[in-house]
């Protein structure tokens, strides 16, 4: 049997010969019975396959509006549409990118808008305790006050803002209060823009310190001589040094904060220091007379004191006024944060302006009575807040946009 | 009942899914039977069931009058002779859905009333026939469904598959001798008066 045999038996078994094919074949099946069997056996087999029953279908066929539409709307669609087709699942994960997108935005633009708020109450908490502080001080040593002032930054480099400079008036500069009005609206005609700490003691000698790229804050004694506030080259040396004075303040801040904080530590110390009467060195390192104050404090007092306790100053019966505690905590921030653009601590008063070149700071007494009556103490320090604020705030801006745009994505892919 | 259902053709051609619908009740045994010898499982006759009253449906403008039955089981032919070859093309069969699977029920019980040893000696029958339609081309098998199985002759096979008369014969011809040799091992399930396979 061939495969041209089995196809004339097929095609003989449909009638779909021709009258001489059909002839020949018929003559072949009187002598061959194996052609004979073999078209049997496809008769047999083609009726089983006609004798198959109709199956039920298991289910109902309808089709439905929504199935009409699709076919309608895609009338170019073949057949092999049973093929399930890609599912796009953009909607729900847009719809989750713009939740979470929305949730990001809303806590980080509270989180900036919190810090924002936490800095502003703290420079008002700040101004407002200077301010009492200096109200209670005596108004003809406040006048006569000298201003010890003193700038950091910590981009290494430096410039009239960043430099280190202070300054002390000693009383033998100031003969009656009218010199001290006098040089106290010179310094209020000028902008104070350097950051620092102010150091006022009373009957001290002008101060002058070297500028620095990091320049700490030194307390000045009563001194009748001109004294000069040597810093430390730079802010990692100064604060690690024990032996520098302001580098000291800064490189124990809790210490020195304890010192700075701690009232009758000052109180004890600064009479010491402000009484005295003997000359002092042409040139007088700070640090010494830090020392001093830090080993007082760290006999008087051992009480811990938290680097982010807001700025404190001190103001001594004697007149004797101390800011330091934002700069210990700057010069803390400045170590830990090298990136900081620019981190200054400013306590001053309004409109200081010492005479002399690079000095800054000073006592103001614009109503002659010797009271401080506007205490602007600006604390520039607080950029670490501010940038974080800044940045949590342009972090929840950008989250909102994300959000409101994966919205709209979803919004057309739903549609 | 004819014209009847000229009548329930014409309101689905305007539209009428309701027709439509009532021409589906009609008929969807006949095409999921069809669908069924086609595709070989259950699950995939019922997809290409749905897809080929779809299909008529849409193709509805085509029917231009007679009978409206072997119209549809063209269609349904077409239908599954595409999803056949669109798988062919990306064979992606799941072993669950080969006979024999979990997933495959086997051909329906018939809806003729029979004596349970009737009706299981029918289904066995049924089950060893559609065995070997299964064993066959995808080719081969709509062939030999649409001539054996639906009663189209050559030239509307050849129409439907869009294929020669010639290709059709050799195929059809192909088909029932491995048919045949197929049902060779089934001969305990065949009827006495089919069983002269071997003489």
């Amino acid at each position: 049997m061939t495969e041209q045999d089995y196809e004339l038996l097929s095609a003989y078994l449909d009638d779909m010969l021709t009258l001489a094919e059909r002839e020949m074949l018929e003559s072949r099946l009187n002598s061959e019975p194996e052609l004979r069997r073999e078209l049997n056996a496809l008769r047999q087999t083609v009726t089983l396959m006609r004798q198959l029953p109709v199956m039920k279908a298991p289910r109902n066929y309808m089709l439905t509006a929504d199935m009409v539409g699709d076919v309608r709307r895609g009338s170019a669609a073949s057949t092999v549409s049973t093929i399930p087709p890609k599912r796009i699942i953009t909607f729900p994960s847009l719809s989750l990118i713009s939740a979470m997108s929305t949730a990001a935005a809303v806590i980080l633009i509270a989180l900036g808008l919190i810090f924002v708020s936490m800095n502003g109450s703290d420079n008002a908490d700040m101004s407002s305790a200077s301010e009492a502080q200096v109200a209670a001080a005596p108004s003809q040593t406040l006048a006569m006050s000298p201003t010890l002032e003193i700038g950091f930054a910590n981009t290494g480099e430096l410039s009239t803002q960043e430099r280190l400079t202070a300054s002390a008036r000693t009383a033998d500069n100031f003969s009656s209060n009218d010199e001290a009005q006098d040089l106290d609206q010179e310094a209020e005609s000028n902008a104070f823009d350097t950051a620092g700490a102010a150091v006022m003691a009373p009957n001290a000698s002008p101060l002058q310190s070297a500028t620095s790229s990091a320049s700490v804050a030194g307390i000045v004694p009563a001194a009748t001589q001109p004294l000069t506030i040597v810093s430390g080259e730079n802010a990692a040396t100064g604060l690690e040094s024990s032996t520098s004075g302001a580098g000291g303040a800064a490189a124990e801040p809790n210490t020195n904060a304890d010192v700075l904080e701690q009232d009758d530590a000052v109180e004890d110390v600064a009479p010491m220091v402000a009484n005295q009467t003997a000359p002092l060195p042409e040139m007088l390192r700070t640090d010494q007379v830090q020392q001093q104050y830090f080993e007082e404090a760290q006999t008087e007092s051992e009480q811990p004191l938290t680097m982010m306790q807001e700025a404190q100053t001190t103001l001594t019966d004697d007149g004797l006024f101390l800011t330091a505690t934002e700069l210990a905590q700057e010069v803390m921030k400045q170590m830990t944060e090298t990136s900081m653009s620019s981190t200054q601590v400013a306590v001053a008063r309004e409109g200081q302006n010492a005479p002399e070149d690079g000095v800054l700071g000073g006592a103001d007494d614009r109503d002659g009575t010797g009271t401080l009556n506007d205490q602007s103490i600006e604390e520039n320090g607080g950029g670490s807040e501010q940038s974080a604020a800044i940045i949590l705030i342009i972090a929840g801006i950008l989250a909102a946009g994300v959000a409101i745009i994966t919205f709209i994505q979803a919004r057309r892919g739903s549609a | 009942m004819a014209e009847d259902e000229a009548q329930l053709i014409r309101d689905a051609q305007a539209g009428d899914l309701e027709a439509f619908n009532a021409l589906v009740l009609r008929y969807q045994d006949s095409v999921y039977s069809v669908t069924f010898r086609i595709m070989g499982d259950a699950s995939s006759a019922d997809d290409g069931t749905q897809e080929a009253f779809i299909n008529a449906y849409r193709r509805l403008d085509t029917y231009r009058g007679g009978n409206f039955r072997a119209w549809l089981l063209r269609v349904a032919t077409n239908t599954c002779y595409d999803i056949l070859r669109y798988h062919k093309r990306r064979p992606a069969t799941a072993v669950d859905d080969l006979p024999g699977g979990e997933t495959d029920d086997g051909p329906p019980l018939p809806d003729n009333a029979q004596t349970p040893e009737e009706a299981f000696q029918q289904t066995e029958l049924s089950n060893a026939i559609q065995e070997c339609i299964n064993a066959l081309s995808d080719d081969q098998r709509v062939v030999i469904v649409m001539s054996d199985i639906e009663g189209y002759n050559y030239q509307d096979i050849a129409d439907a598959i869009e294929t020669q008369l010639g290709t059709v014969k050799s195929r059809l011809s192909r088909a029932r001798s491995n048919m045949r040799k197929c049902l060779q091992a089934f001969q305990e399930l065949l009827p006495a008066e089919y069983r002269l396979f071997n003489e």
